[in-house]
């Protein structure tokens, strides 16, 4: 897959093959780690002709010869009567180090070095720079002119050189990145706490890092006509099933957009009902976490440019779910998924029911209780659903100016907005303050999400909710519940329906991975919903206890007493 | 831009599987429904002390009727009874039965809505009309059909839970006032009153029969499919058994005999330690959720039959041709008295004889021809010819 | 075109829900009622009036969490005549500017004048409402059913709340659902009977009150006409009211007849069984007085007919333990236990049998000794069901009672 370089061809016959619109078949990817890509259709590629000064002029043209940040670097390699050429690169987006030491060193210096026999029969540059000179890890050549400023503007430095009609890119890439940081989106108390930065190269290799199989493909593709964004779709070969690494594969080439900017981008031109107010894409910013969903059969999406790791297929399963569930002793995880879901079920219906029992069925209330509310409502303005929905908003607002304010203010205006003003309230007689705790302790209840995707599709369903609990009471509640189930049952995540283990039911996965967890040496199956090919895990006899060899035996064979 | 594929296609109403634990589901919720409420009410307005047996004693020997059912589904995998009924009678008459009992489902159909809606209206909002209640089931069950028979099978999964929690809840929280003088003594009567209220749940059975013949149609493993459908029918049954032995045995057969809805009125006795009052809001909203199970059950059996009668109609035309007709039947029963009178008769005395009918009519001429041999299902070279 | 029907529907649901709520109700727009009175209406009322019907009512705004719960004002009762139960309820709408609200209303108090009129249109206006619930509980009242709700407990704030939990948790008085009630009073092996509430002062009972055949200590007495006279003096005397229980109604069909009181009503509910964790006094030739707290009933009535009557056979099983002794006793002895023992069953056996007599002189079974019959021999029932009254007045009644004693408190005896 290397480009030939041709002898120099006459100008004629340049200028013919461009009129005939002749295209190129291009290299491929990088070298070791990845399947490569396939080749696109470029239309009109402009290929190198050989003679430095014109290609250096024609790649000078299309990105401005005064471009303040790009550098063209002109020289002669070998002493004064070498073979001329130019090196070209993005000042700021490479790692100078390497050029200087890794090309122009070479080049200039080290050549000397090169006895001249050794230089026998190799006079063609080709043959020897890279070859024999160029201290550089990555190279691969290119023979348009497209492709030499598409790896400018990627990062890398090719060199075009005098004499041949390919150009030799070097990678040299090396741009300022966020060091890796704890994830602000998904602390845990108990585990790792790298998280992914924006560079892509980076979180590929936080990923490699925990999964040295050799089976881990990283396909790589070019979303965006001009932002030209690296996207990488990481998968288990051999595990995931091919059917869904197809559907993904195709999902992303079909995206012909201007731009992406982030996972989020990438994220809403997959997935399979958009409509839908739930997220049918995972996401996660922990290394570790992907992993985890890589060795379930899973497919992850990596974003140039985006801390966020894309999961599919994401099942409701998925965003219930903490990493730290699995770091954990399973009766820890029980209670901790309890909590997690009484929150939820509370997230979405604490204020509806208070509308409800208290616009509609007042009876349901013990007395006291209906009492005491009775006696809060008195003189309120408001009926219960304004008040909930006033509430509700306020609290989202301040939620909103607490994300955008200054960290110092941030947590300050928060504690100190939502206090005052809840109290300020129900002094000065606008709301009752049975609401206030409803509104605060929703608020907190969404914060329990694992998934913040699931946690604002949570705030968002809350809300029709409550209009219907307004209007219909708990037949109102009852309905919305019952029709927000259905949209459930119709949503698929890439083919895996969203609802599983609940349905279609798998009583094995129910009880291995929901509410409660399996002790991890009791979990032998992978989720089959993801139908892996490769369906067992590990082998029975996994579970903890005294072996029933005896102790010398034990030492004997190097294994350790549990 | 919109992604290329959809891998979750299924085309809607026709030949999706469903699982045989999803056939448990759908089988269990198509019968509960509302049903626990009439059956209080009804048999035990006529069996009196006896009924908590004949309910029991009913299902099990209404099995019966069930056996044909299995019967064709098993030797017609995949077939629904508007399929194979034209393979056995030939087309005409194969039409012109699964069009009678069409009919007689949709009549049904309409009292049920009806009966659900004003059930709902008494026990939780009493100033609401009732169009309100029609109007949005009808919503809920176009929106829920409109996916495709595989998302009624997974909500009926998923909720089903719910609904067999909170019966199986109301009968426990009641078991502490039951009083066995309410139980003892029976048959003093004589067998009559059993035997009647065993009639009752006999109509019951007909109208299960005709829903398994068509959702038995989703079930392609012809082993499982008997099973299927039973275990979903005694589950019913069992369940049904034990509220009525509840609710008869909290208040007794004469009292039982004057409420409209009598597990209402067993919800409304329960009280937790004092403080757990007012939970019949709570129950009659998981109930709705029976209700609305059941009743996009009736819907979908009646469209998908109307699809087979008519094969150029499309399955979201024929829900909406059938909803028409089921709606505008609801509304117009304006009368307590229509109500509560036409219902047994009409499962009883005309779902129950036209099903006989039809099944009997079914068995015999299938018989006759041969179809009922064991092993690979007959009528393979008309089945292949008609799909 | 799926999507578009989808839409559609989505928007017609909306659309459906916004256009009407009718069920609302606003909470700060309702009274709640916890408890109903019936009287009958008061000397030169209108003829046509029969019913006068009296709501107690919470005042909310006296809930509030910061205000000091203190013990007044916290109820108010508003009254109304009226032709009939839902008559009297629409005037008395008229009078208090909020929309009446039954889902808290937790007992109904009928006056014992009203009662004897019959209680058929009450329960059948109760029993047709879907708000009240089958497990409020029914309340005959010795005086106007309006003074008991005007009354002013001094450990809650409503009069209701006290009766409620004297019939629940203390054991005080016959506990009886309305559901079961009604149950009874329509049934044909069983009458209804309700228990009794009345008004006494705060300051607990005057010695007028006192009465032969009244107990000394121990269950607490709403004496006859007695009680009922120094309850209206009293009430001259002094506003302030508390409520007090005792006695038991007896109805036949839906008319009240007569009333168990004193030992007949202690008889009656050691018969139900509702008699224990109480405390009964007794006067015992060798001992002295003597109380015993019942911890354990069991009641086996048996019956028969022979040569045309009927014979009532009461056995009752009991276990106690000794509450107060006036000598000095050692009750690990085992003969003083038997002693003390049989002085008790007959007391019990005693008591039960005056019960039975008394409903006996009103031709009311509310022992169920119909039902007793019926599920012994259905055919021999409905030879006899339709003079069960006369045949029930003219029972022959034995009862017996054998029992233990049990517990005798943390002291063996008194030193002397």
């Amino acid at each position: 897959m290397k480009g030939k370089s041709r002898k120099p061809i006459k100008l004629t016959e340049l200028i013919d093959q461009t009129m005939a619109g002749k295209k190129d078949v291009n290299g491929g990817g990088k070298a070791a780690k990845a399947g490569g890509k396939k080749g696109t259709e470029k239309p009109r590629q402009t290929p190198l002709v050989g003679i430095l000064d014109i290609d250096l002029s024609e790649v000078k043209k299309r990105l401005g010869a005064k471009t303040s940040d790009i550098v063209y670097r002109e020289f002669v390699a070998g002493g004064c009567d070498g073979v001329p050429m130019a090196v070209v690169f993005v000042d700021g987006m490479v790692d100078k180090i390497a050029i200087n030491n890794g090309i122009l060193k070479t080049l200039l210096v080290d050549v000397h070095k090169i006895p001249p026999e050794a230089r026998e029969g190799k006079r063609e540059p080709d043959q020897w720079i890279k070859s024999a000179l160029l201290a550089i890890g990555e190279v691969k050549e290119v023979s348009t002119v497209d492709e030499v400023i598409d790896a400018v503007l990627a990062g890398d430095a090719p060199i075009l050189v005098d004499g041949m009609t390919a150009a030799i890119v070097t990678g040299v890439k090396g741009w300022p990145t966020r060091s890796i940081a704890e994830p602000d989106t998904e602390a845990i108390v108990r585990g790792p706490r790298e998280g992914f930065s924006e560079t892509l190269r980076v979180n590929t290799a936080l990923v490699r890092h925990r999964l040295k199989s050799p089976d881990l493909r990283v396909d790589s593709y070019k979303i965006g006509e001009r932002t030209k964004t690296d996207v990488a779709l990481l998968y288990i070969k051999g595990l995931a099933d091919e059917k869904i690494i197809g559907e993904a594969k195709s999902r992303l080439k079909a995206i012909k957009v201007d731009g992406i900017l982030d996972a989020g981008y990438v994220e809403q031109y997959i997935e399979d009902q958009p409509f839908s107010p739930f997220p049918q894409v995972g996401s996660t910013e922990r290394p570790d976490r992907v992993v985890g969903y890589l060795l379930e059969g899973r497919l992850a999406i990596i974003v140039d440019g985006s801390p966020f790791a894309l999961v599919i297929p994401s099942e409701m399963n998925t965003f219930m779910q903490s990493p730290e569930d699995y770091y954990d002793r399973p009766y820890t995880v029980m209670f901790l998924r309890m909590v997690r879901a009484v929150a939820s079920i509370g997230a979405l219906l604490l204020p509806s029911f208070y509308v409800a029992v208290t616009t509609f069925h007042p009876e349901l209330l013990p007395t006291p209780l209906a009492l005491s509310i009775a006696a809060g409502r008195e003189g309120k303005p408001f009926p219960p659903f304004i008040e909930a929905l006033l509430m509700e908003f306020v609290f989202e607002t301040l939620r909103e100016a607490g994300v955008r304010l200054p960290r110092p203010f941030g947590q300050a205006v928060g504690i100190v907005g939502a206090i005052v003003i809840g109290q300020a309230s129900v002094a000065a007689g606008l709301v009752s303050p049975l609401l206030l705790i409803i509104v605060s302790l929703t608020a907190i209840a969404t914060f329990a999400f694992p998934s913040f995707l699931m946690a604002n599709s949570i705030r968002l369903v809350r809300f029709p909710l409550m209009l219907l609990a307004a209007v219909s009471g708990l037949y109102g509640i009852v309905w919305g519940l019952i029709f927000l189930t259905v949209h459930l049952m119709t949503l698929r995540s890439f083919g895996v329906p969203y609802f599983y283990p609940w349905a279609p039911a798998s009583e094995r996965a129910i009880l291995s991975d929901t509410l409660v967890r399996a002790p991890l040496w009791g979990m032998r199956r992978r989720p089959d919903i993801v139908r892996p090919q490769d369906p067992i895990r590990q082998k029975k006899g996994m579970k903890p206890g005294p072996r029933r060899k005896s102790g010398k035996e034990a030492n004997e064979s190097g294994e350790s007493d549990e | 831009m919109k992604a290329v594929s959809r891998m979750s296609s299924s085309p809607k109403g026709s030949k999706t599987e469903i699982s045989s634990y999803q056939g448990v589901m759908v089988s269990f919720s198509i019968t509960i429904g509302t049903l626990f409420i009439t059956i209080t009410r009804e048999v035990g307005s006529i069996s009196g002390m006896e009924a908590y047996i004949a309910v029991p004693a009913a299902y099990l020997i209404m099995t019966i009727l069930l056996v044909p059912v299995f019967l064709f589904s098993s030797r017609f995998p995949g077939k629904r009874i508007g399929e194979y009924s034209q393979i056995i009678l030939g087309g005409f008459f194969g039409k012109l039965l699964s069009l009678a009992l069409m009919a007689v489902m949709m009549a049904v159909a309409a009292l049920v809505l009806r009966n659900t809606a004003e059930f709902w209206g008494a026990a939780l909002m009493p100033e609401t009309p009732v169009w309100f209640f029609l109007v949005t089931l009808l919503i809920l069950v176009i929106y829920t059909l409109m996916n495709g028979f595989e998302v009624y099978a997974r909500v009926c999964q998923v909720l089903f839970m719910i609904v067999i929690g909170s019966l199986l809840f109301l009968v426990i929280a009641s078991l502490i006032k039951v009083d066995l003088e309410n139980l003892l003594p029976v048959f003093y009567r004589g067998w009559e009153p059993l035997l009647r209220g065993c009639l009752r749940v006999a109509g019951i059975a007909a109208q299960y029969a005709v829903f398994s013949a068509v959702i038995c149609g989703h079930l392609r493993d012809a082993r499982t499919i008997a099973a299927t459908g039973l275990k979903g029918w005694l589950i019913a049954g069992l369940l049904l058994s034990l509220i009525m032995l509840a609710v008869q045995g909290v208040f007794g057969p004469q009292q039982m005999a004057k409420f409209v809805s009598p597990p209402l009125e067993l919800a409304k006795i329960i009280e937790i330690g004092g403080v757990a009052r007012g939970l019949e809001a709570l129950l009659v909203s998981s109930w709705i959720i029976a209700a609305f199970l059941q009743i996009t059950a009736y819907f979908y059996t009646t469209a998908i039959i109307m699809t087979d009668v008519f094969p150029r109609i499309s399955f979201p035309t024929s829900l909406l041709i059938v909803s028409a007709p089921i709606f505008a039947g609801a509304y117009l029963v304006n009368d307590q008295e229509q109500l509560f009178a036409l219902f047994p008769v009409l499962r009883t005395y005309l779902i129950l004889p036209v099903a006989i009918t039809a099944f009997g009519l079914l068995i015999t001429v299938a018989f006759l021809r041969g179809m009922l041999k064991n092993g690979t299902p007959s009528g393979q070279k008309e089945r292949e010819g008609m799909e | 075109m799926m999507q578009k029907l989808a839409v559609f529907f989505v928007i017609l649901a909306v659309i459906l829900n916004i256009t009407g709520c009718w069920s609302q109700k606003n909470m700060s727009d309702l009274a709640f009622v916890m408890g109903i009175g019936f009287d009958v209406p008061p000397e030169g009322a209108d003829a046509q009036m029969h019913e006068y019907l009296s709501l107690q009512i919470a005042v909310t705004s006296a809930f509030v969490q910061e205000a000091t719960g203190g013990a007044g004002g916290v109820a108010w009762v508003t009254s109304a005549l009226g032709k009939g139960p839902a008559d009297a309820e629409q005037s008395i709408a008229r009078q208090i500017g909020r929309v009446v609200f039954y889902g808290h209303t937790a007992a109904i108090l009928v006056s014992k004048e009203r009662a004897e009129k019959g209680l058929r249109g009450i329960l059948d206006a109760i029993e047709r409402y879907p708000g009240f619930r089958r497990s409020i509980r029914l309340f005959i009242v010795d005086g106007k059913a309006k003074d008991v709700l005007e009354a002013q407990p001094k450990l809650d704030q409503i009069s209701i709340a006290a009766m409620l939990r004297m019939v629940r948790h203390t054991g005080i008085t016959y506990d009886i659902p309305f559901g079961d009630f009604v149950a009874q009073t329509e049934s044909e092996t069983i009458e209804g009977a309700l228990p009794i509430a009345g008004t006494v002062p705060p300051g607990g009972y005057s010695t007028e009150k006192k009465e032969a055949g009244s107990e000394v200590g121990g269950g607490q007495e709403g004496g006859g006409a007695g009680g009922k006279q120094s309850g209206s003096d009293s009430s001259k005397q002094s506003q302030e009211k508390i409520v007090h229980m005792g006695g038991v109604a007896v109805f036949r069909e839906k008319k009240m007849v007569g009333t168990l009181e004193g030992q007949a009503s202690n008889g009656f509910l050691l018969f139900k069984e509702q008699f224990h964790n109480r405390i009964y006094a007794f006067e015992t030739d060798e001992f002295g007085d003597m109380s015993v707290i019942i911890r354990m009933l069991n009641v086996k009535p048996d019956v028969n007919i022979v040569k045309g009557r009927l014979q009532i056979r009461i056995k009752t099983v009991f276990s106690a333990g000794v509450v107060h002794v006036e000598t000095a006793q050692d009750f690990t002895d085992k003969h003083i236990r038997e002693k003390v023992t049989r002085v008790l069953a007959g007391e019990l056996a005693d008591a039960i049998k005056q019960a039975v007599t008394k409903a006996q002189s009103y031709g009311s079974d509310v022992f169920g000794f119909g039902g007793q019959l019926f599920r012994k021999n259905p055919k021999l029932w409905k030879q006899y069901r339709e003079t069960w009254p006369e045949l029930f007045s003219n029972a022959e009644v034995q009862s017996d009672a054998s029992g233990t004693i049990i517990r005798t408190g943390i002291i063996r005896q008194s030193s002397s």
